[in-house]
């Protein structure tokens, strides 16, 4: 028994050693928590895992990713609500998730205008996307085929969500009849179109840059064309005027101080003009966006106005 | 080919390179013996370790991590009747009762061989046959997926022979909590009762973790015994080399549930949890001795853990040819190859070969290595858990539960589920519900579901929607396999029962 | 006979509880569950039938024996847990797993053995909490303590 107890002795020194405190030191003094409200593997962890080591360098303290997928993200940012405003557990945000999902679903656990978020540091348009053989080859193509065969089938990541919403509004806009399949994720939505159960896909612009040889991008609904894809016209160029997407950025628990807000903001405003980030993210389809803190509250702002009308339009707002 | 099988050896059989396989091994074997860190979890964790690595030696680590957690799983099925990963569910019906019986030792020793036989299988196939098995991948659609579901729901009735009824409700219970949570398709919030955390629905490990442990340490603690175990089993000298005989005979089950293994892997959206009954379901079909199975047949163990670990290698083979992951872990080092600028898909086979090979031929030294590596610390486990007093074991047991829940979604939520649904699995159990269906249907629910839906909505296109169930071969075929399967079974009792009459 | 006829009716009871959620889903999110719930109703009025008509097999007595110290170790587990944010990880899972070792055991624990069990205990939860808080950086529960 005396060799037990001094192990114990060690074992509970050790434990006293760990106990480090440093009073003194300002935001951030020990390791930042980067919550992604998805599955590892999905396109908000490899945002978050190309951040990972610039933030690590701009915070000077480690950063964790966990993840807590479930419910679209929704479990996540219900769960943001009640943690700790210190600023050391930040959460990835995607619009227009957090504006859609309360307007359609009722009780998320959180609301739109209680998310505090400090940056969006990207942009992932739509494209419609045929596969690479298809005998559909422009948009025009697509809207002949359409109308001829109502219900025409496209898969899209995630219901409600920029792609089913951005179908939606598609179809309204060309006068078509589409039948919108909603997969756990744009990796889950590929497989189908790829083996001919889809007639199209509404996903996102890293799809297509993700997979050049095998998807054909039709269109890229956004204002200007993605870098990732400079020979793929938007929808404005071929008279659609349509723009829909995904934006990703991070957030924090509601009545945390300013300072701290200012610190983070700062922190993945850097990282975004790191150029290998830059590289990076442009290289899988991500197009780079700027919004801090002001800015993003305007955007919430204006989408929010949009996608209220969309909904009500489309009858899928909770009454 | 050869050239590129050599330069691949050339680089991994360095000093470095096998001690990180080794470290990789152990880490992944501790991972998956503990419930509640997955395969995947145990990947992610250790994606940071390996930024600073370079890509192929960052590969290389976590494919060992992958292969011996899958391979882990089966310790703490065997020891505790507790699937360290749902890859090892179909281990705990013979491993633990083989366990009770005093064969923990020769059941982990089984555990051993067949995962490193499955494994080697699986590589073996992503070598040389990846493209025309990944197409064969793309070719399943919801409709397919539906029916594979409704496959996978058949197998219960050789699960539960005993009394087919309590196992198909079992199985029905577990298809009715999977719906909690947000409908997959149109994104409903069901069954949530007001309660936002529970829109992640009920995870799968969480369920395993109440329906099977819980159940084992409470009757510990009742049935008042000062150790766990018949631990009274005079470690016999030459157990290794008779158990590797026994396991070897055994050829038509290690390949065929090694086959099966690799054919589920590849298929996205179903992974070691499906493979390891599915091979189990055949197993005992081709059986002479079916009754013998869940009473500690060696059979069992080699179906399980064999098919479990040739999902790794069969996992691989979408990713690395159309950029598809089969199974989750594969998601994960899918996220690692694009960070590191390697897109998966053919550039990678034609532009990277040498990084492709040289992860592929690790994969087979990692296998290899866990034998030794198996063997040594399962006994070692083996030897440790059999000695540990039932007034320690039974609330570190607890302890354990508690943190694997918990780690899975870093919610407190999910540890009160775990303990909820391990209350109603004991009370289950005092009824003679076997846990096995019931975790059966919590996998199956969403793929069947999910499948079901989006059919029906691809048969949008066609004149009569269900149509969409009927049209394709390939639903065809799952079909026969289902009808097979269900019908199977009690045929067999039939039969059985007339050359009885007969004989007399 | 009686465990299974019971648990037939109180299958098809949450059956019913279940069904009346699915009232406002849509079609898409609906079906799958009410597919379900008919399918365990039928089940289990088939079970009762079965155990109601059938022969007269052995049925293992429901509750066990020693009831109470599986209640003991459930209300202790379900307290642990709460106790987590509060107490926080370390000093509640020290506390709680000296209680379930003390209680469960077989013989009675002199004062001795319950610091020795405290010590075991504090040395193990010590070593879990170096491994996967501080080293790989899981996340483990956290409280106001410790």
């Amino acid at each position: 028994m005396k060799k037990g107890k001094w192990i114990v002795l060690l074992m509970v020194l050790a434990l006293l050693f760990s106990f480090q405190t440093a009073a003194w030191a300002k935001f951030p003094k020990k390791p930042l928590t980067y919550v992604i409200c998805f599955n590892p593997g999905g396109e908000s962890d490899i945002t978050a895992r190309i951040q990972q080591k610039p933030l690590e360098k701009v915070l000077g303290v480690p950063v964790v990713v966990v993840y807590k997928a479930g419910g679209g993200g929704a479990v996540g940012w219900s769960e943001m609500m009640r943690t700790a405003p210190d600023g050391y557990t930040v959460y990835g945000t995607n619009l227009p998730h957090t504006i859609v999902q309360p307007m359609t679903r009722g009780n998320t656990g959180y609301e739109t205008e209680k998310i505090e978020n400090v940056y969006f540091f990207e942009f992932t348009p739509n494209i419609l996307a045929v596969k690479a053989d298809s005998p559909i080859k422009t948009v025009q193509d697509f809207v002949e085929f359409a109308k001829k065969t109502p219900g025409t089938t496209v898969g899209g990541s995630g219901e409600p969500s920029a792609n089913s919403l951005g179908t939606a509004a598609f179809a309204k806009l060309t006068d078509t009849k589409l039948t919108y399949i909603s997969f756990t994720g744009s990796g889950a939505a590929v497989p189908a179109l790829l083996g001919g159960h889809v007639v199209a896909l509404m996903t996102y612009t890293s799809m297509a840059a993700e997979y050049p040889d095998k998807i054909r991008a039709l269109a890229v609904a956004a204002d200007k064309r993605a870098n990732a894809l400079p020979g793929v016209p938007t929808f404005k160029e071929l008279g659609y005027d349509y723009v829909e997407g995904a934006y990703r950025g991070v957030a924090v628990p509601p009545g945390t101080p300013d300072d701290i807000k200012k610190v983070l903001q700062d922190a993945f405003a850097q990282v975004n003009q790191d150029p290998g980030v830059i590289k990076k993210m442009e290289d899988l389809g991500f197009i780079m966006e700027d919004y801090g803190e002001e800015a993003s509250r305007a955007l919430v702002k204006k989408l929010s106005v949009y996608y209220e009308n969309l909904l009500k339009d489309l009858g899928l707002l909770k009454k | 080919m050869i050239e590129a099988v050599a330069n691949a050896f050339g680089h991994i059989l360095t000093l470095k390179v096998l001690l990180m396989i080794l470290a990789g091994l152990f880490g992944g074997l501790i991972s998956g013996a503990l419930p509640g860190l997955t395969a995947t979890m145990a990947v992610a964790l250790l994606v940071p370790f390996t930024f600073s690595m370079d890509p192929t030696e960052g590969l290389i680590v976590l494919g060992a991590i992958y292969m011996a957690c899958i391979y882990g799983g089966a310790f703490s099925a065997i020891l505790v009747n507790t699937p360290g990963t749902p890859s090892s569910i179909g281990t705990t019906f013979d491993g633990y009762p083989m366990a009770k019986k005093g064969e923990g030792e020769k059941a982990i020793l089984v555990a051993t061989f067949a995962s490193v036989y499955g494994g080697i299988v699986g590589v073996i196939f992503l070598l040389f046959l990846s493209p025309p098995l990944a197409n064969v991948a793309l070719r399943f659609g919801p409709p397919e997926y539906f029916w594979m579901a409704v496959f996978g729901v058949t197998i219960i009735s050789s699960l539960a022979s005993k009394n087919v009824l309590k196992g198909f409700l079992g199985g029905a219970i577990g298809l009715l909590i999977s719906t909690v949570g947000i409908a997959p398709i149109g994104g409903d919030v069901r069954f949530t009762a007001g309660y936002p955390p529970l829109q992640g629905g009920i995870e799968l490990i969480v369920a395993l973790i109440g329906f099977f442990c819980i159940p084992e340490v409470l009757t510990m603690v009742t049935e008042r015994q000062k150790t766990f175990h018949i631990a009274e089993t005079e470690h016999r000298k030459g157990l290794l080399l008779k158990t590797f005989v026994d396991v070897m005979r055994r050829q038509g089950n290690l390949l065929r549930s090694s086959i099966i293994g690799t054919v589920v892997g590849i298929l996205p959206g179903a992974g070691g949890s499906v493979a390891n009954l599915v091979a189990y379901n055949e197993a005992i079909r081709v059986s002479k001795t079916p009754e013998k199975f869940g009473t500690g047949e060696v059979d069992g163990i080699i179906a399980t853990e064999s098919s479990n670990n040739a999902v790794v290698g069969g996992g691989i083979i979408p990713l690395v040819t159309l950029g598809i992951p089969g199974a989750p872990p594969d998601a994960i080092l899918y996220g690692v190859l694009l960070i590191h600028g390697l897109r998966p898909g053919p550039e990678l086979f034609s532009m990277h070969s040498e990084i492709i090979f040289t992860f592929i031929m690790s994969l087979f030294v990692a296998t290899i290595l866990m034998l030794p590596v198996g063997v040594i610390s399962g006994r070692l486990l083996h030897k440790t858990v059999v000695r540990i007093p039932i007034r320690f074991l039974a609330p570190v047991i607890f302890f354990l539960t508690i943190i694997g829940s918990y780690a899975i979604r870093n919610n407190i939520t999910d540890v009160y589920i775990m303990l909820t649904l391990g209350v109603i699995g004991y009370a289950l159990k005092r009824l003679e519900f076997h846990p096995g269906p019931i975790t059966l249907g919590l996998i199956l629910g969403p793929i069947g579901e999910m499948g079901f839906v989006q059919a029906l909505l691809m048969g949008q296109m066609l004149p009569n929607k269900w149509m969409i169930f009927f049209n394709r071969p390939l639903s065809w075929v799952l079909i026969i396999l289902s009808l097979f399967s269900l019908f199977w079974p009690l045929f067999i009792k039939k039969i059985a029962k007339g050359w009885k009459i007969k004989e007399m | 006979m009686q465990g299974d006829r019971a648990a037939a009716i109180v299958f098809i009871l949450v059956s019913v509880v279940f069904w009346t959620q699915t009232s406002g889903l849509q079609y898409n999110g609906a079906i799958f569950p009410r597919a379900i719930i008919i399918f365990i109703i039928l089940l289990s009025v088939g079970l009762f039938v079965q155990k109601t008509v059938g022969k007269g097999e052995e049925q293992k007595t429901f509750l066990p024996p020693n009831l109470g110290y599986v209640l003991f170790s459930i209300v202790i587990v379900a307290l642990w847990i709460y106790c987590l944010d509060i107490l926080g990880f370390i000093v509640s899972s020290i506390l709680f797993l000296s209680i379930l070792t003390v209680v469960i055991d077989v013989k009675k624990t002199s004062p001795l053995g319950i610091i020795q069990v405290v010590a075991i205990h504090a040395a193990l939860v010590g070593a879990f909490w170096v491994t996967f808080h501080l080293f790989l950086l899981v996340p483990l529960p956290e409280g106001y303590l410790i």
